[in-house]
């Protein structure tokens, strides 16, 4: 049985028998994994609040052949302030939910991992308007796992220049936008301002997003436009509740 | 196995914690008992899907439409205690601490889960505390991130009332050394200290 050790995020949790967890672990190295916490919910237990969400913690643990048996585990960021603040716990928490639809158990992604680790670590400094690094990590997420949407100001399909037209179509299936005469009615409609807006949300580390300024209802826009992407390519939505903000503080993404 | 045991195994195991060894050691075990104690046992389970329902005031387990506690006029109604599942009521009421009434939310606000608000009886919550005699909101859910998103969630709800909202004190357990307590909780203790 081989023994690791791993600097992990924590991205889900389920309780198990009396006092056990089940919980799902993010690794830069392993990717995701999940692993058994024996007597983690215990009040005593050596691990203390290690497995909180959202926590990055360094463990160790034995191969299992299903599931990893956790013996070690110490909570390195707690996210203190992030916990602070409603909306930035909810943002933190659909981001991790998002690793979990778009990555499968043992896909590794250490792109993936600076990126949350990034956010959190934003959202940890800067509690207010998270919707921003949120639908940056989506856009950057997907980009990371090889399903990166085009805003290249050319027709995808004929390769037409885009500059003039004020109004395009972001086809979900074509990964991009089409010009009018490709476009046949399909795809959602989206201005030159919009289309700039997601090249830097897709450009600009997460550290330096708070300089962009865009509307929540863009974001909302942004989102669906990811979610139908999403949906096409990967058979399945990024979060499957929509952008709604459990906070009820999100003004148009609620 | 015949038929009867493996149906009674097969139902044990859909029980949280219970296996295969576990459930087929409880069937043996009642086998070896005498049949009144057998019945004894299957009315008592019969019973919890009868008889038990959940209070419509406040999610507690009761046995009529209001359970004992919503329904005890010597209870202090001038506060609620908010708790996630309706068994943290009984942890509470053991502590003999408080004689105020409960309110059962039935989860934890977590999208990683996809729990919202409206999966919760936050609704509820917010029209009692609009409409009865209520002065004070005591949120007693659990100190990890979900109870700390659902606590804000709460508290951002309750505010415009006007009710005096607190949170249960977080911290060491009693009787544990500060050496083996985490970061975390330690420094949840020092940000709740008080004055003595």
């Amino acid at each position: 049985m081989g023994l690791s050790r791993e600097e992990v995020f924590v991205i889900r949790r389920i309780d198990f028998k009396e006092s056990d967890q089940i919980v799902r672990l993010f690794g830069r190295k392993t990717g995701v994994f999940s692993g058994i916490a024996k007597g983690s919910r215990k009040l005593d237990s050596k691990f203390g609040s290690t497995f909180d969400l959202l926590n990055r913690a360094e463990v160790v643990y034995y191969h299992g052949s299903n599931l990893n048996f956790l013996s070690e585990g110490e909570a390195l960021d707690n996210w203190e302030s992030l916990k602070r603040s409603g909306d930035a716990i909810d943002v933190g928490l659909r981001c991790a939910k998002t690793i979990s639809v778009l990555l499968a158990e043992g896909q590794t992604a250490p792109r993936v991992y600076d990126l949350f680790r990034a956010t959190l670590e934003e959202l940890d400094a800067h509690q207010e308007g998270p919707y921003l690094l949120e639908v940056a990590f989506y856009l950057k997420s997907l980009k990371y796992i090889g399903f990166d949407p085009d805003f290249d100001g050319r027709c995808l399909s004929c390769g037409a220049e885009l500059d003039g037209e004020t109004s395009l179509k972001f086809s979900p299936r074509a990964g991009g936008f089409l010009c009018d005469e490709c476009k046949r009615g399909e795809g959602l409609k989206l201005s030159q301002g919009d289309r700039k807006n997601l090249v830097k949300l897709k450009r600009t580390p997460q550290s330096r997003l708070r300089r962009l300024k865009v509307p929540e209802e863009k974001l909302a826009l942004y989102y669906r436009l990811l979610n139908r992407f999403s949906e096409y390519h990967l058979e399945r939505e990024l979060i499957p509740r929509s952008l709604r903000s459990s906070q009820g503080r999100g003004g148009a993404l609620s | 196995m015949i038929e009867p045991l493996e149906r009674a195994v097969k139902e044990l195991k859909r029980l949280p914690g219970v296996g295969q060894k576990s459930a087929e050691r409880l069937i043996f075990h009642l086998l070896t008992r005498d049949e009144e104690e057998v019945q004894r046992l299957s009315e008592a389970i019969q019973d919890l899907s009868t008889r038990v329902n959940r209070c419509e005031v406040c999610g507690n387990f009761s046995i009529g439409e209001k359970c004992d506690i919503c329904s005890d006029h010597n209870r202090d109604r001038s506060k609620i205690c908010v708790v996630s599942r309706p068994w943290d009521i009984t942890k509470i009421e053991s502590t003999q601490k408080y004689d105020g009434l409960y309110h059962v939310l039935g989860g934890l606000i977590n999208p990683i889960e996809d729990v919202a608000p409206e999966d919760l009886s936050i609704g509820k919550l917010i029209n009692r505390a609009k409409e009865e005699e209520v002065s004070e909101v005591i949120l007693a859910l659990e100190p990890k991130t979900e109870g700390e998103s659902t606590s804000m969630f709460l508290v951002k709800k309750l505010r415009p009332l006007g009710v005096e909202i607190s949170q249960i004190a977080q911290g060491i357990p009693v009787g544990r050394d500060l050496e083996f307590t985490d970061k975390a909780t330690l420094g949840k203790a020092f940000e709740g200290r008080r004055g003595v």
